[in-house]
This record gives C-alpha cells, sequence and structure tokens, in this order.
C-alpha cells in the first residue's frame, strides 16, 4: 500500500504537471488513498508475531519435557491454554477488534499443535509422524473456515506444507495428496476471505512440489515433466485468462508462477541434473539433449514471457524474465558449451538474435503508436 | 480482512470444542490400549536422537521385528513402497521375552498364547535385496526428559533391557514400561 501510495503520488505531480488531472482531483485521489491506507495496522502485526512467539514458546515446553510438572498437568495447562485462546478470539471479534481476534486464534492453533506433540509424547506415539501434523493442519483449517480467519490460512499452508514435506521424505518418492490438498485450501479460501496473498502461498507450495516432482518421480531425472507442467500452467493463463478472471483474477499470476517452474525445470535439466557417466561428453544435458538446444530454449521461454510482460503490463512476468534471463546466461557463461570458442560463437549468435528482435519490437511499436495518434 | 461473521464467539467455541474433541480421543484410545491391552515384554537396543517437535527420545529398535524376507511371498514382496504389516508374537516356554514367529502383510489369526502386532514394512527396492525385512511397529521412540536419554542409553548398554508393550485386538501398539536388569524403572502413568 505505501509502495502503491508512492507510485501514485510521483504520477499525480506528472499528470498535474501536465494538466490531466485538476489540482481539486488530485487532492481528492490523495484524500481516498489516505482513508484506505489504513490496511494492516501496527497493533495487529505486533499480535501476530506474539501469538507465533507465544506458539513456539509452547512447543519448545512440551519438547523440554518438564518432570516438575504432572503431564496430566501440562496436558490440562495447554488444553487450558487452547479454550482461552479461542475465548479471547472470540471476545475479541464481537468487539469489532478482529485484528486481536484473529492474532488470538493463531495461539490458539498454535495451543492446538503443541497439545498433539504432548500426547504423542505421553504414549510415546511413533506410528507415523506425519499423521499428528495433519490432523494439526486439519484443526487450522476448520479455525480458518469457520471464522474466515486469513492467519488461521496462512497456519493452515504453512503446517501443511510441513506435513507433506515429512511424507515427501518418508516415501522417499512423490507425495500424491499434495495436490488434492491445495485444491481443498483454495477452494475454501475461494468461498471464503479471497486472500490473494494465500492464493500465492497455495502457488508456491505447488509450485515447489512440482518442481520436486522432476527429483522424485520415475528414474529421477523428469525435468521435460516439470516443464511441461509450467508450460501448460502458462498456456491456460494465457489462453483462459478472461474466463478465468472472471471467477477470481488469477491468470496473471498464475503465468507468472507456470514461467518459474517450467524455466526451473529447463535450468536444472542444462546445469543441475547432469549424467556424470557421460561426463566425457559434456555436450549433452542428462536425457541426451545438446545443452545449445535446451539453452536456446531457455532463452525463447525467458524473451517470451519478457514480450508478453510487457506487452499486457504484467510487471511481475517482466522482471521474473529478467532474473530469469540473467541466470541463464551466467550459468551458461560458467559452464561452457564444449569449447569456450564455441560458447562465445553461442552469446554472439544469441546476441545478434536479441538485437534484430529489439529492431524489430521497436519499429512494431513505432507503427502501433503512429497509428494511434492518427486514429486519436 | 473482512471476516466479522454473526456469531463469532459461538464458533471459535465450535473449533475449542473439535480441537479438544480430537485431543480426548487420542488420549482415550491409548489409555485404553495401555490399560487393556496384553501385556508382553520385549528386547530392545536402543540409539539416542532428538525430535524436531516432542523433545528428546529414546530409538529403540526390536530384534524381534527383524525378520527373513521369506516371510513375504513373492508377490508381496513385489508390492513396493511403505506396506501396512503383521508380526506374530509368541512367547518360548519358560521365558519371559516374546519372540517373532512370522512377519505378513495379510493380519494373521493369532493363537491363545501369541500376539499380532500391526506396523509398516518398507518394501522399496533398495529395502527388499536384503535378506531381511524390518516390521517398525510404532513404538519406536520412548520420549525422555531433556538430557535423561544418555542415562538411560549408559544403562542399557551395560545391562540387558526390555520394553513392556501393550497390544490390543486390532493389532495397536503401546509402551507400557521399560525393564532394566529385571526391574520396572519407567513404569508410564495413564494420563
Amino acid at each position: 500500500m505505501v509502495l502503491y501510495r508512492g507510485r501514485v503520488e510521483k504520477d499525480l505531480e506528472r499528470w498535474v504537471a501536465a494538466g490531466h488531472v485538476s489540482p481539486e482531483g488530485a487532492r481528492a485521489i490523495r484524500r481516498d488513498l489516505a482513508a484506505r491506507a489504513s490496511g494492516i495496522a501496527m497493533p495487529s502485526v505486533l499480535a501476530i508475531l506474539a501469538a507465533v512467539l507465544l506458539s513456539f514458546g509452547a512447543m519448545l515446553f512440551v519438547a523440554a519435557h518438564w518432570q516438575d510438572m504432572s503431564r496430566l498437568a501440562r496436558l490440562g495447562i495447554l488444553s487450558g491454554g487452547l479454550w482461552a485462546a479461542y475465548g479471547l478470539s472470540g471476545w475479541f471479534f464481537a468487539r469489532q477488534m478482529a485484528g486481536f481476534g484473529h492474532a488470538a486464534l493463531l495461539l490458539g492453533i498454535g495451543l492446538f499443535g503443541a497439545s498433539i506433540m504432548l500426547v504423542a509424547q505421553m504414549y510415546h506415539l511413533d506410528g507415523h509422524p506425519p499423521d499428528a501434523v495433519l490432523l494439526w493442519a486439519g484443526g487450522a483449517f476448520l479455525a480458518a473456515v469457520l471464522l474466515r480467519s486469513n492467519a488461521a490460512y496462512a497456519a493452515t499452508i504453512a503446517i501443511g506444507a510441513v506435513w507433506s514435506g515429512m511424507e515427501t521424505a518418508m516415501l522417499n518418492g512423490v507425495h500424491w495428496w499434495l495436490p488434492p490438498a491445495v485444491v481443498l485450501v483454495g477452494a475454501a479460501l475461494a468461498g471464503t476471505t479471497r486472500w490473494r496473498p494465500g492464493f500465492h502461498l497455495l502457488a508456491m507450495v505447488l509450485s515447489v512440489w512440482v518442481i520436486a516432482l522432476g527429483f522424485l518421480h520415475g528414474d529421477r531425472h523428469e525435468f521435460e515433466i516439470v516443464t511441461a507442467i509450467g508450460l501448460m500452467v502458462m498456456a491456460v493463463g494465457l489462453v483462459g485468462g478472461a474466463a478465468i478472471d472472471r471467477v477470481l483474477a488469477l491468470s496473471r499470476p498464475a503465468i507468472c508462477y507456470g514461467l518459474v517452474v517450467a524455466f526451473s525445470g529447463l535450468y536444472v535439466l542444462q546445469f543441475i541434473d547432469w549424467d556424470y557417466d557421460r561426463l566425457s561428453e559434456p555436450w549433452r544435458a542428462a536425457n541426451g539433449m545438446p545443452l545449445w538446444q535446451l539453452a536456446l530454449a531457455a532463452l525463447a521461454l525467458v524473451l517470451g514471457s519478457l514480450w508478453l510482460g510487457e506487452h499486457r503490463d504484467n510487471r511481475p512476468l517482466v522482471w521474473l524474465g529478467y532474473v530469469g534471463f540473467s541466470a541463464e546466461i551466467l550459468s551458461l557463461y560458467f559452464r561452457t558449451l564444449g569449447t569456450l570458442i564455441d560458447t562465445s560463437l553461442f552469446f554472439l549468435m544469441a546476441g545478434l538474435l536479441v538485437a534484430g528482435l529489439a529492431a524489430l519490437a521497436y519499429f512494431i511499436h513505432k507503427r502501433r503508436s503512429g497509428s494511434a495518434e492518427a486514429v486519436s | 480482512m473482512r471476516s466479522l461473521s454473526k456469531r463469532p464467539l459461538l464458533l471459535v467455541l465450535a473449533v475449542a470444542l473439535a480441537q479438544t474433541m480430537a485431543l480426548g480421543w487420542m488420549v482415550y484410545g491409548h489409555a485404553m490400549l495401555i490399560a487393556h491391552g496384553r501385556e508382553i515384554l520385549l528386547d530392545v537396543t536402543p540409539v539416542d536422537p532428538r525430535s524436531l517437535f516432542r523433545g528428546d527420545y529414546v530409538t529403540l529398535t526390536y530384534p524381534a521385528a527383524m525378520r527373513p524376507v521369506d516371510d513375504l511371498t513373492e508377490a508381496d514382496r513385489r508390492a513396493g513402497g511403505i506396506r501396512t504389516g503383521y508380526l506374530m508374537l509368541e512367547k518360548p516356554a519358560g521365558a519371559s521375552v516374546w519372540q517373532s514367529v512370522r512377519a505378513s502383510l495379510a493380519k494373521p489369526t493369532p493363537a491363545a498364547d501369541q500376539v499380532v502386532i500391526r506396523g509398516s514394512i518398507d518394501l522399496s527396492a533398495n529395502w527388499i535385496d536384503n535378506s531381511q525385512i524390518f516390521v517398525r511397529p510404532g513404538i519406536g521412540a520412548y520420549f525422555v526428559p531433556e538430557g535423561e536419554g544418555r542415562r538411560i542409553e549408559r544403562s542399557i548398554r551395560d545391562g540387558s533391557v526390555q520394553v513392556i508393550v501393550a497390544v490390543d485386538e486390532e493389532g495397536n501398539a503401546g509402551i507400557k514400561g521399560i525393564v532394566i536388569e529385571g526391574k520396572r524403572i519407567y513404569d508410564e502413568p495413564l494420563l
């Protein structure tokens, strides 16, 4: 919000100077921004942080296995604290102090987790540890849906990510339950608060899962699949963008996450997942494709995204494009395509090609803006 | 944050109630198991790590849980992944410690002097190549107060140690106590 206000402020000065906006209009816009700026208030932020600290304190209290208090007393304290936290949360909500209400809810969720761990400790439960974390995530999810709490959604997603990570570590394979879980939480989020950062958290968790798929699925070198999934997400975001955005304006970030996943797949193929048996032949990636082909594909992907980002005014996509471009050429520079002279040739050719694209883009842009002026 | 519902207090209490019931259900199940399960004695060998969430614990491995791979049929072994498995145990005449008889993927019916423990068997490729399989019975961790783990471990190295395990009809197992050199050292209260 602060960043946005700064940007509008700069634009306003320019627009007022150019006469697009009257000084009166500029004042009205500033008043409107100031009224909406309350956003996330400091007391709520501190209360949320306090809830997180208290939760970790409770978990460490369980882990310390303090013997001066009987375990029944410890369980009593934790579950009493759980009821107190939820009671406090309800009290705050009823008094319209939603910020504190969400923080107290978060504390209740933390104490629920600590209580689960205490019971597991009491009975030396060692069956399948991720199940306890899943129960915890379920409790957080219930609180999130019933109370329409973004803080509780964030906790649900974070705990759910821990659950999936533990399952993956135990399976040493793909944890197929994550995508349905993401869909479930995403649907609940769409049906309740529609909190955008929550969708971003879900997308990040899912992106990590898809990239990890390449390391975990089949023969553990399946990064073509990762790239294909990323490209598919981008394509869906492009083709179905309007239809998706009518329900929920998510197609633009979806294209960004698709790019990250697709590029990560190509990057691992080129620079990380080497077939070490074939080191004598460093021209090829593990899947047998020549490195220069993959590099060309990665550059095409990145340049295409840059163009798309500019064209559709998708700023994050432009920045991701720049980051991907930098990562690609720096890694290529250090990896080298066979000999140094080959690599040099590749860079020179790519440079000329991109320079040609720049000229082409310039002429297209010039003709467009020219005709636009002619129309107006 | 657009989140003020009409009856926030009722809703948070519903959440608190649901979560407390989940906790109560966990406690009830395991207290019942410890109270009413059949008691058996098993040999253990320990190691000493620390759990991220639950503090210090002694890892217990049960020699009885190691079985020759021939216990499983060829088809069973090819099932792959982590499967639910069962371990049949019996007490040899005159002995106090129970020994394993057989591991299986299907639940066997025990005779009167036998018990069955449910666990998981890792049938991933790296395991079935071995000549032995391991039934993970879900009683592999004994949580101890901070710093206590080493002490137990030391006494375990010096003498013979057994774990008293409670087993119910379904094959669920829970640790009931620890026996060091014939004496019940750690006895687990019900709650």
